[in-house]
């Protein structure tokens, strides 16, 4: 894959390719996902990804920004967000002490010797202007983490910039994309999206990997760990994830806990997992104080029973 | 490395042959989500037949996730879809194998080396935006008109050497390569509706919001008291709004089952065993009341899941049959279990409301589980007539403090109620007023 891929370039882009993308960045992903994706590229639509926390959800964006050799653009939705925070903002210091200094002008007509401060290198770029402005061959990925977090104007709002990829500065004029940004939005679903957002983006909900894709990602994220080890893991979060717990392990719980397990343990060390190290390292995978009380003696000696019976998929 | 055959352009070139017969088919499918409740915007066919262009329409794995990604908005409506989904895939393969069978080859007329690229079926699409399906177009593909699959292609070759009279005949199909026809496939869904159905429910009503409100900045409702607070300070002028919004969680289950003879009579017993099995299961805790004319917890008896539920009841020794006293056996639950109902606690109730008890107590008992309880479901019976109309005594009493009425004599009228619960909440318009097979509409039960 070159990485002075284009927007257009989209067009030919195969599932294949996309496939081989994610499996050189190690990202483990069922074939919804691939053929989701794949669609949101080529049609040139933004993706809403859904799921719980944990599932993967950041972590497309990043794959995917890796896999073109391109810039990951975040932008991180919290209640509160402004246009001003995700656009762009003047830099009020830099222009009072250009005028002070004489280096720089109010009037965005200025002569030659005095730059106007309103101009670009004035201008403080935000996430949504850093996208949009961006002049690489490649796209850049820009990844509108739990937009579910920020009010509904900020919603508004970003609804006018995915239509038309275009900001307007009244001090410098429209700036348009020369090629739109592969848009990533994540949501944790703590409310619900407007229709009209929602009718702008391909939809995916992310569900929790099953076990053979679970054993394949904690294997290739964390090899270190035998893979022995690694089954009797994925097997024991399979069963927990039967549970009624407030907070569902994730699949970034599960490499969490495999990596506290390796560290814990001697190196190249395939024993079965014992009740005492589930014990000590649950912390990992559960993170409410109510669901750690439900794993009693029964619930923990049944894992063991689950860890047992795990067997190493091929 | 998968292969994914179905991006070549020959693939592509299926779904532009036979593409009028997609839409109108296509139209069936999102109309018949519509139906049941899943928000599609209007030009979400559009969008599904542009990418289903991009697709082919060979691999039913791959149809489905593309029809996912571009219609679909909320985990709640997977649900419809996989109930819709085998349904529309059935009418399709049955319509497109109709088109390859009724393709006339005429002499000298052989199927000519015809590959399209994807932007020609993109450029079709667009050309030819979906129409409206007419109600031939839906009565003639029907599930009896489904044909066996054969093994044609799409033909990529004039070979004139081809003596074959079947392929010259059959011209070429529509549907790119086939294999055989999947007994169930042409069966329709047949899965176990009535366990899905009960869980579903379940699970809707264990994740239900409540009525408490915290203030948020992107709330849906107005904080009327804050606003008032606020206004103070300016001298009465709101200046600004409050919002407030739902606060979600995992709630406790409580379920109270009248089990006089009344109820027994008309109730599915299998169904109800069911419920309370999986309410005991899903629930973060549940507890299990039996009730007539007086109160018996039966949470043990359904808690040991290897105990068949029966035999939990004849465990619970509650004498079956007889009056209810629903306010009196309320009135000692209040007494006996005042922890069995807190604000995180969705009360289901299942009974027909006839109460040969005292009003006053009821009114007064049913008013202090509303105000305690996050949500109060009930399950009647009765409600599953048409003409139904709550003006017995003790339902006509209950009813103000009742969330959500609703219907229960089969897993259709459970697939109903969560249907309503998850579309519209608590505050909606919901219960067996707003049952659309009350009103002649069609059911949402998943039975073929």
């Amino acid at each position: 894959m070159t990485s002075d891929r284009t927007a257009s370039s989209f067009q030919n882009l195969t599932e294949s390719e996309l496939e081989s993308i994610f499996d050189r960045m190690d990202y483990v992903a069922p074939e919804n996902v691939v053929t989701t994706v794949w669609l949101s590229l080529t049609l040139g639509k933004p993706l809403l990804l859904e799921g719980p926390p944990g599932s993967g959800k950041t972590e497309l964006g990043k794959v995917l920004a890796s896999g073109f050799e391109t810039e990951l653009i975040r932008l991180q939705c919290y209640e509160g967000l402004t246009a001003e925070n995700a656009l762009y903002e003047w830099n009020y210091t830099k222009q009072l002490l250009a005028v002070q200094s004489n280096e720089g002008a109010v009037d965005t007509a200025a002569s030659n010797s005095t730059q106007s401060v309103f101009s670009e290198p004035y201008l403080l770029k935000r996430p949504l202007f850093r996208a949009i402005s961006a002049d690489s061959h490649t796209p850049p990925v820009l990844l509108i983490d739990e937009i579910d977090r920020a009010d509904d104007a900020f919603e508004a709002f970003l609804l006018e910039v995915l239509s038309d990829f275009q900001v307007s500065i009244p001090e410098l004029g429209t700036i348009r994309a020369t090629q739109p940004p592969i848009v990533l939005l994540t949501s944790n679903r703590t409310r619900a999206l407007s229709d009209a957002l929602k009718r702008r983006c391909l939809y995916l909900h992310i569900e929790p990997p099953s076990f053979d894709q679970e054993f394949q990602i904690v294997s290739q994220k964390v090899p270190e760990l035998q893979a022995t080890v690694t089954a009797e893991l994925c097997a024991i979060i399979e069963r927990l994830r039967e549970e009624p717990f407030l907070k569902q392990p994730g699949v970034a719980e599960t490499l969490d806990w495999a990596r506290a397990i390796n560290t814990l343990r001697a190196p190249e060390s395939d024993d079965p997992l014992s009740i005492a190290e589930i014990q000590r390292t649950l912390g990992c995978v559960l993170k409410e104080i109510e669901d750690l009380d439900r794993v009693d003696e029964t619930l923990l000696s049944e894992l063991i029973t689950v860890a047992a019976d795990a067997e190493t998929p091929r | 490395m998968t292969d994914h055959p179905s991006t070549t352009p020959i693939e592509a070139a299926d779904f532009t042959t036979a593409h009028k017969h997609v839409l109108a088919e296509l139209h069936w499918f999102t109309d018949q989500l519509h139906q049941q409740g899943v928000t599609l915007p209007a030009v979400s066919t559009l969008e599904a037949a542009r990418a289903l262009s991009l697709v082919g329409l060979s691999d039913k794995t791959r149809v489905q996730t593309v029809l996912q990604a571009t219609l679909l908005s909320a985990p709640d409506e997977y649900t419809v879809f996989a109930a819709v989904f085998p349904e529309f895939w059935q009418r399709l393969r049955a319509r497109l194998e109709a088109v390859a069978i009724e393709t006339p080859t005429q002499a000298g007329d052989r199927p000519e080396t015809h590959v399209l690229s994807r932007s020609d079926s993109l450029s079709v699409m667009t050309a030819d935006e979906p129409r409206e399906s007419t109600e031939q177009d839906v009565e003639t593909s029907g599930p009896d008109s489904i044909q066996p699959t054969s093994t044609q292609q799409i033909a990529t070759s004039t070979d004139d050497t081809t003596t074959d009279d079947a392929a010259a005949v059959r011209g070429y199909s529509a549907t790119g390569p086939a294999g055989s026809v999947d007994p169930e496939r042409a069966l329709g869904p047949q899965h176990d509706t009535t366990e899905a159905a009960v869980t579903e429910f379940v699970e809707t009503v264990v994740t239900l919001a409540g009525r408490r409100h915290r203030p948020a900045t992107s709330g849906r409702r107005p904080d009327f008291r804050q606003a008032l607070r606020k206004s103070i300070q300016t001298g009465g002028a709101p200046i600004d709004l409050p919002m407030q919004t739902q606060v979600t969680s995992e709630r406790n289950c409580c379920v109270l089952i009248d089990v006089s003879g009344s109820v027994l009579d008309t109730l599915n017993l299998e169904l109800l065993l069911l419920l309370v099995t999986t309410v005991t299961e899903r629930a973060r805790n549940a507890r299990v009341f039996l009730f007539d004319t007086e109160l018996t917890e039966a949470t043990d008896a359904f808690a040991d899941r290897h105990v068949d539920p029966l035999t939990a009841l004849r465990n619970a020794e509650v004498t079956w049959g007889g009056g209810t006293q629903i306010g009196c056996s309320l009135e000692t639950l209040k007494r006996t279990a005042p922890d069995a109902i807190d604000r995180q606690t969705a009360v289901i109730m299942v009974s027909d409301g006839l109460d040969v008890g005292d009003d006053d107590v009821l009114a007064e008992s049913i008013a202090w589980i509303a105000r305690r309880s996050a949500a109060i479901i009930w399950l009647n019976p009765l409600a599953v007539s048409r003409a139904y109309e709550p003006t017995a005594r003790g339902m006509a009493t209950c009813l103000p403090f009742v969330d959500g009425l609703f219907g229960f004599a089969d897993a259709a009228d459970l697939t109903e109620a969560t249907r309503q619960l998850s579309y519209r909440g608590l505050h909606g318009p919901i219960g067996y007023r707003y049952d659309r097979r009350r009103h002649g509409g069609p059911s949402t039960s998943n039975t073929p």
